[in-house]
């Protein structure tokens, strides 16, 4: 039964519940959190569903394959050390709570 | 500008649609859908889909309730006609849409193949995948037509899920001019390893009326219970043509910024054959990104954008465990170098034609194919 939060450039905020098992690209475009473009189809090509995660929440993260780390090379927005792929992350029940802020573009 | 059609809700239709609103654009935008369900994604049909449980909407690019919030009105029908002397798209239900600007995002379909009967299976979208599925979970040995990259990525998917795969392909090497022939060996030789027999200069001489066999030109009759056409597709140019636009069999004719003859009018993705600045020339491009890129350029341009089009390729193509990424365009490169270990499955070929690199094809070494993408992208900014 975890949560996620989003909150966008303007502290707009988004909760979703539920969502054990969902990968953060999809909650986000299923749930129209704007600033979320996910174009390759989260096959982890664009770097367009770029989230920054909460500081605090950031030991919690399983860590980053080579693929995703690579591709945050790309990112529209600078990477920053708590930069990730949204579709690369998938939401368990360790994650219950994440806070994720949207970067200004993804383009 | 008031109103926006684009025919086709493909992977560049339905972009276009996206980005022209989130830019800004105040006007209708009309996109015409024939497909069944929403837009959708196509690259996961031949790696994933075809052999998993995901629901269809699974693909979709985007819900239901986005296209209502963003003002996208959805046609579920298909483009009949279009009357450039009155600006209107006539559709399938009998209805006229007047345009402003119209965006055709067509795409491609598969080839038909002469000879071939019409119960051919073959795999472009969601609902060939859905009539797929069933035929696949019943079958034992699989003949996979076409040794392009979705026939590639086909045989490295059902060998991994147990089936007896036999790729039949009519060049001397699997994805021949699509990458470089040492990239194209190690890949086939990975399938082979994993049980996949390709068979190489393999004409087919007749097909067997069920669709489940073939005759190749030397003789051998080849069957199985199940057998799929992935023979390469062709741009859709009908519709431009019967409205008296210049199209060959490359494509519809562009220039560098899709624009067509009637300036009312623009191409994108599978169907456009543009002057693209990367190539140096017209090309026809197959893939996401400019399936993507090309339609955010028109939706940019409609909102008052003058920078030319100036975007370097990028494809991939998973198969198997293997991902292969594609930065830069291969044709013109006379030289090739390979970084890696191939014996690990995991190097990157640099394609040079001269001096000049101009593409970098990697497998599993993802951080080579980033840094090809910027390099390419640098030098080009530099040339032009
Ligand atoms: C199985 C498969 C796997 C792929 N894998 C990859 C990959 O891994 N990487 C990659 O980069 N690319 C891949 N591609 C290619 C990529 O999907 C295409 O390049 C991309 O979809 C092209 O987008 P498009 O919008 O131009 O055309 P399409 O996606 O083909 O969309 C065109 C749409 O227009 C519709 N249409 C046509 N005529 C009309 C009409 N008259 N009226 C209304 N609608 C009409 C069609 O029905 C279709 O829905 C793959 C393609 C397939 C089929
Ligand atoms: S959606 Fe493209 S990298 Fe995540």
């Amino acid at each position: 039964m975890s949560k996620v939060t989003f909150i966008t450039p303007e502290g707009e905020r988004f909760t979703i519940e539920n969502v054990d098992g969902q990968r953060i690209r999809e909650i986000a475009l299923e749930h129209e959190v704007p600033g979320i473009v996910g174009e390759c189809g989260g096959n982890c090509m664009c770097a367009t569903c770029h989230v920054y995660v909460a500081e605090e929440d950031l030991p919690r993260l399983p860590p980053m394959s080579a693929e995703e780390d690579a591709m945050l090379d790309n990112t529209a927005a600078e990477r920053r050390p708590n930069s990730r792929l949204g579709c690369q992350i998938r939401m368990t029940p360790e994650l219950d709570g994440l806070t994720l802020y949207v970067p200004d573009r993804q383009l | 500008m008031q109103r926006v059609v684009i025919i086709g809700g493909g992977q560049a239709g339905a972009h276009g649609a996206m980005h022209l609103r989130a830019r800004g654009f105040m006007g209708e935008i009309h996109l015409v859908h024939a497909e069944p369900g929403l837009p959708y994604q196509r690259p996961p049909l031949s790696k994933t889909f075809i052999l998993d449980e995901s629901p269809p909407e699974s693909l979709d690019f985007r819900p239901a309730g986005f296209y209502e919030k963003e003002r996208i009105t959805l046609h579920p029908t298909k483009a009949v006609a279009i009357d450039r002397a009155r600006g209107e798209v006539q559709l399938g239900d009998g209805t006229g849409l007047a345009y402003d600007a119209l965006i055709l995002a067509l795409g491609a379909a598969p080839r038909p193949l002469p000879g071939a009967p019409s119960s051919l299976l073959m795999l472009r979208t969601r609902e060939d995948a859905l009539r797929l599925r069933p035929r696949i979970a019943a079958s034992r040995e699989v003949l996979i037509v076409g040794g392009g990259f979705i026939g590639c990525e086909l045989a490295a998917a059902l060998a991994g899920a147990g089936r007896k795969v036999r790729l039949i392909e009519a060049q001397d090497e699997v994805m021949q001019g699509r990458v470089s022939p040492l990239t194209a060996r190690l890949l086939r030789e990975a399938l082979e390893a994993e049980g996949v027999e390709v068979l190489r200069a393999a004409r087919i001489a007749a097909w067997d009326e069920d669709g489940l066999g073939v005759r190749l030109a030397d003789g051998r009759a080849l069957r199985a219970d199940l057998l799929l056409a992935a023979t390469g597709v062709a741009p859709e140019t009908a519709l431009a043509a019967e409205a008296g636009l210049a199209v060959s069999p490359s494509g519809i004719e562009a220039g560098a910024d899709f624009r067509i003859l009637d300036p009312a009018i623009f191409a994108v993705g599978d169907c456009v054959f543009a002057h693209n600045l990367f190539a140096g020339g017209p090309v026809r491009l197959e893939s996401v990104q400019h399936a993507t890129d090309s339609a955010r350029h028109v939706a940019e341009l409609l909102l008052g954008a003058s920078a030319p089009y100036r975007k370097v390729p990028w494809f991939w193509s998973d198969q198997g465990k293997r991902r292969l990424q594609i930065a830069g365009l291969i044709a013109g490169c006379d030289a090739f170098r390979i970084e890696g270990d191939p014996g690990a499955m995991s190097f990157s070929v640099y394609g040079y034609r001269g001096e000049e690199l101009r593409c970098v094809e990697s497998v599993n070494r993802p951080a080579d194919h980033i840094r090809a993408r910027k390099a390419l992208t640098e030098a080009l900014d530099a040339a032009s």
